[in-house]
Formats: structure tokens, sequence, C-alpha cells
């Protein structure tokens, strides 16, 4: 993402966001953050793994980081 | 031939017609610039506006910015429009799915074929508000939204880049092909007076410096956000042949909603093209033809990729080839096919499929001008998306 169309993402793009199968439930997706960044190889069909970001007091969110599967 | 084959082939038609100038803002509020162009279609008809008895539209505002839009401001209704034109219609309609358009002008033909209604006025309305287009305040989300918005996934330019990112690395595809498209689209649309790109072409080069917003989809291929009316007046074919116009016949149609459960982001590569092509296998058996019949397909490019996505699911390519075609020239309107003849989306502003209803009336009907091809007996217009939109197919004869 290049472009920041919610509030308190401007300081994060350039960003990457990810559609990712469950292991647990094939055709069950989920969308979150890939936090390895534009930079990573990134290919369909990669293997990620969930990580828990703290984004605010309280409040922590799942996003996905790849596990080089 | 079989269940699916429209009854009501030819027996209604477009009888005339009313495009606004298509500009970023308007200088009169949108519901005015709707009553301007619905009584400029009624007099092009032939017609005094006591004889519409009808009303279509799909009035969607499509921001994602989250904004409760208010009727004859950022969206026009049937009902306004019809209560500020001082009519009193028989049939008033509001298609509320995606594929605004297709869906109105069923609306339309369905009430005219079974007589609920004699002329009916098909109108879109789209408006441009004066913040980022999908830039949305909420600092909490609610509802499907938990599922994206935390994550920064947010608007149709995001949920597309998933799909067209899927599409570029399945087919080996380069950015860079598409070019061909927009370039195409632009060309078109510059030499439409009332376009918003009138006068201005794109070169490739232009194309390719343009700002990324959502990886692989820049700037460039999307739509620029519109101001903007077109109306239309359909009619049966009998009395469409009593009125000034060459009436344009509607020859079927076919809508879709199709997508695979489990899945939050509508826009997956897979969904489109299992949804696309159920949507043209019930398009070729309604109207009763194949897409090789077809001489002027104006297929939807709201965001670029779209435009391979329609060019395959209705056959025009193989799956995966479209990229090869348009670099080809399989597009362009001298010698290939003319698929954004009338300037798209990408040629003309955000106007949600006008621009291919109307390219199809103007050629079929023999009023595109310098523009007119010389040969346009079936033509389709497409909008949206083909898992998610509609097309609806135009003949020159009943």
């Amino acid at each position: 993402m290049h472009t920041a169309f919610l509030p308190g993402f401007a300081a994060l793009v350039p960003y990457v966001v990810a559609t990712a199968e469950l292991d647990a439930q094939p055709g069950l997706q989920m969308t979150a953050r890939l936090l390895d960044g534009p930079e990573a190889a990134l290919a369909i069909g990669a293997g990620v793994e969930t990580v828990f970001e703290d984004v605010a007091e309280s409040v922590s969110i799942p996003a996905f980081r790849l596990t080089g599967r | 031939m079989t269940r699916n084959r429209f009854s009501a082939r030819g027996q209604v038609a477009i009888a005339g017609y009313a495009q606004s100038p298509i500009t970023r803002h308007a200088n009169v509020p949108l519901g005015a610039l709707a009553i301007e162009m619905a009584l400029a279609a009624i007099a092009d008809a032939g017609i005094t506006k006591e004889q519409v008895d009808g009303f279509a539209t799909g009035a969607l505002f499509p921001s994602a910015g989250g904004q409760q839009p208010i009727d004859g401001v950022h969206i026009v209704t049937s009902d306004w429009l019809a209560e500020h034109l001082r009519v009193q219609p028989r049939f008033l309609s509001g298609f509320q799915g995606v594929g605004q358009l297709p869906g109105a002008v069923i609306l339309a033909v369905n009430a005219i074929a079974t007589g609920a209604a004699d002329y009916v006025l098909v109108h879109r309305a789209m408006y441009n508000p004066p913040q980022r287009y999908h830039e949305n305040p909420m600092v909490q989300a609610t509802g499907a939204d938990q599922w994206t918005a935390p994550h920064g996934f947010w608007g149709p330019p995001t949920q597309m880049a998933l799909a067209y990112n899927d599409y570029l690395q399945r087919y080996g595809a380069q950015r860079e092909a598409m070019a061909a498209v927009v370039t195409e689209a632009r060309r078109n649309g510059s030499r439409i007076p009332w376009a918003h790109w009138y006068g201005r072409p794109l070169t490739t080069d232009d194309y390719q410096a343009a700002r990324m917003i959502a990886d692989p989809i820049s700037l460039l291929d999307c739509d620029i956000p519109v101001t903007g009316v077109g109306a239309f007046v359909l009619t049966n074919a009998g009395r469409a042949r009593d009125l000034p116009n060459r009436p344009v016949y509607v020859g079927g149609y076919a809508q879709a909603r199709w997508r695979s459960a489990n899945r939050i982001d509508c826009l997956a590569l897979d969904d489109i093209y299992e949804g696309g092509a159920q949507l043209a296998r019930s398009l070729w058996e309604h109207a009763g033809l194949s897409g090789s019949e077809v001489d002027l397909p104006q297929v939807y490019d709201g965001f670029s990729p779209l435009v391979y996505m329609w060019l395959e699911v209705l056959g025009y390519c193989p799956r995966g080839e479209a990229h090869r075609f348009v670099q080809n020239g399989g597009i362009q309107t001298d010698g290939g096919l003319p698929a954004l003849s009338g300037g798209g989306a990408l040629g003309s502003g955000r106007m949600h499929g006008v621009p291919q209803m109307l390219e199809c009336y103007l050629q079929l009907s023999g009023r595109a001008g310098d523009r007119q091809l010389p040969s346009a007996e079936v033509a389709l217009a497409c909008q949206a998306i083909p898992n998610f939109g509609g097309v609806v197919v135009y003949t020159a004869a009943p």
C-alpha cells in the first residue's frame, strides 16, 4: 500500500497487506499486514505465520510474517 | 431454444439520450444536473415529460469514505428525480446491487416489456466529493470492516490490487503491458467532447510514470472521480419506431453476484473467473448469440485490469492472454476489437457504465458523428466486475 486511506497508516506507508488461507480450515481466508515489508521476496503461495502487534493500550491485532516455507 | 432465452428480445428500445459534461466538480448541484439531463433526454427522444411514466436508476455512491449520501446532492434516486420533474410515474425503481446501470436498464426493460410502463427514464448521476474519494476518518471498525480496516486494507483500489497481483504472477504478465489499455481508452476519450479527458490523450511514458496507489494499481489504473449525469429514454419497439431517432434494441442481458465462501475481500481472481464464466454463459443463452457475433463489446474499465478480465470471460482471448492481446493491437479501435471505443471510464471519467452504454447507443443508432464506425450491428455494455456486475446486449435490428 502506497496510500493511507485510513487514520493511523500514513506513517506506515509503504506497507504490505496479504490474504492468507488458514491451515486449520482450507478455503477460509484472512487479511492482515505482512510485517516483512515491501522489500521482502513476495510470492503468491508463500507460507506465513500469525504474530500479534500491540497497536494501542490493550489493543493487539494479528499480523503475518513470512516463514520461509 | 433454452428456457433462459430472452422472450422480449428486440421488443424494447432506446429512443433518446442526454449526457452532461463530465467534470471533476460541477457548478450546479447534482440534482439540478440530473433534472437538466432528464429533460434533455426526453426532448431528444421526441416526447414530453408527461409521457414518462417510469423511472429506473442505480443510485449507489461508490465512495468508501463513510459519508451518508444525501439524495439530490451525492446521489439522485428515481424517487427524487420523478418528484422534482413534477411527474406522476406508474413505475419507480432502483437497482441496489453492483453493476448499477445494467441493473437499472434491466428493470426498465422488464417494466416496458410487461406493460408496467410505456416510457422509462433511466439515469445515472455520479458525484465527486470535495475530499479524497476513499479516505475514511473512522477510528473504530465494526461489522465486516473489522476484518480489513485495522490492517490497513481499505477501499476498491486495494481490493483490485490483490486480484491484479494474482493475475500478473499467475500469467507472467508485466505491469507495463497495461499501457496499451489505458492509452487506448484515453485516445478515444480525447475525441469525445463531454469526456473529462477530452483533448488530453495519454502517452505510454505518462502511464509508466504514474504514482502507485496500491501496488500494482497506480493512479492511472483507476478511473478519475467525476461529477456527471447520463440519461436515456426507453420505450417499446413499436413506439420507438414512430419517434425521431433510429431505435437501438435490447437483445438480452445477464447479471452476476458470485463469490466463494469465507472471503472478506470480494475481488479474488478465481472468483472473478468462475463468476464471470457463469455470467457469460447466461448472457449468450439469453441473447441467443455468441461473442463472435458482437461487433462492439464495450468492456468495463473502472480499474484497468478489469479490461483483461472482461475480455477473457467473454471469450475474446484465452484466459491469461489478454495482456498479450492488448499489446498486439487487439483492442485498437482502428483494426482491433472496439472494446474501449467510447473511451470507457478511463477515458471519460468515473461514470459507472454510462460511457459503455452510451457508445453502444451512439454507434448502433448512427449518431456517433465523426467517430461513427463503418459497421456496428450488435453491441454489449458491461459494468463492474465479471462476478459482481451486469451486461446488456444492444442490437441495431429488432
